[in-house]
């Protein structure tokens, strides 16, 4: 597996509201190696790790540095995502204040076509002291 | 390193349910920091539950498929991070299976301990030879399912029905 930061750049940000992000996917990837040799498509569960990146860009802070999946709702994965494509990512935080995680709408979308769509992404926040599985 | 999230096959019932590892290891490059230490992105507890979905998809159909290409999930949730060094157990049912779709759910264990679920994903059926090559899946499956004489150095698609037997 080579999977490691996903998003390339940032092109906007709105700190609590929203971002856009890009995921450039030359053919170089070495992960169109094994998925799947006679079709190389990008995975989609990799497009969700890049969504849930971008969203923890909106909500990261000084307290709260960390974020992680929480649960997601409604996924679709609308068309295949192919090598030489130019994704790009859209998250738009739609909690309210009062939202002990933070919920987002996120999208992926390939030349103004969505890809993949989500309609409620959550994250929460990893506290540094406390260990999940404690 | 092949995008490959599912390393032994311990026990499936075709058209029903599977059940698999994936093991990890701190020399894979996925890891993010986590709370205190490393975990492995949630997501790719995802996939290794869609790919443990798409082998019993393989194991259930007489013209070999591969259940592969997801189109929709109700929901996933996390409950406990995986660190290097799990051992995930992967388990996964049909709730509905047809010529065309698969409606799949699933969960990931540690231990006793439920890590992530999956409910209600929608696969659909794709012709294997389209995006692999069946003979290196084969090998493949024979290796995942501990079968030796299945694993010998040749074993093709054609030995699929000696791979196959129920477990």
């Amino acid at each position: 597996m080579v999977v490691r930061v996903l998003v390339d750049r940032i092109t906007l940000l709105e700190p609590s509201i929203r971002a856009v992000g890009r995921l450039n996917l030359p053919e170089t990837l070495e992960i169109f190696d094994s998925h799947f040799p006679r079709f190389a498509v990008f995975p989609g569960s990799l497009i969700l790790q890049a969504l849930v990146e971008l969203a923890a860009a909106v909500v990261r802070d000084a307290n709260q540095p960390t974020w992680e999946l929480n649960s997601a709702n409604e996924i679709r994965f609308r068309r295949y995502v192919r090598p030489g494509d130019e994704l790009e990512l859209w998250v738009e935080r739609v909690d309210g204040p009062d939202h002990g995680g933070a919920v987002f709408r996120a999208r992926a979308v390939v030349d103004e076509t969505p890809m993949m769509t989500i309609r409620r992404l959550e994250l929460i926040a990893t506290k540094p002291n406390e260990p999940a599985d404690a | 390193m092949p995008f490959h999230a599912v390393d032994r096959i311990d026990a499936y019932e075709p058209g029903v349910s599977l059940q698999a590892r994936k093991l990890t290891s701190a020399r894979e490059d996925y890891w993010r920091p986590s709370g205190d230490g490393l975990a492995m992105p949630a997501e790719l507890v995802l996939e290794s539950l869609l790919q443990a979905a798409s082998w019993l998809v393989v194991l259930s159909t007489d013209a070999p498929r591969c259940g592969a290409l997801p189109v929709s999930i109700e929901r996933v949730s996390t409950h406990h991070r995986v660190v290097p060094g799990d051992v995930l157990s992967l388990k996964v049912r049909f709730d509905q299976f047809d010529e065309e779709t698969v409606v799949c759910s699933g969960q990931a264990t540690v231990g006793d301990r439920a890590v992530f679920d999956l409910a209600a994903a929608i696969l659909i059926l794709t012709p294997l030879e389209l995006v692999v090559d069946p003979a290196d899946l084969m090998r493949r499956l024979a290796r995942m399912r501990r079968d030796p004489s299945a694993e010998r150095p040749g074993a093709a698609a054609g030995d699929r029905l000696s791979l196959l037997g129920p477990s």
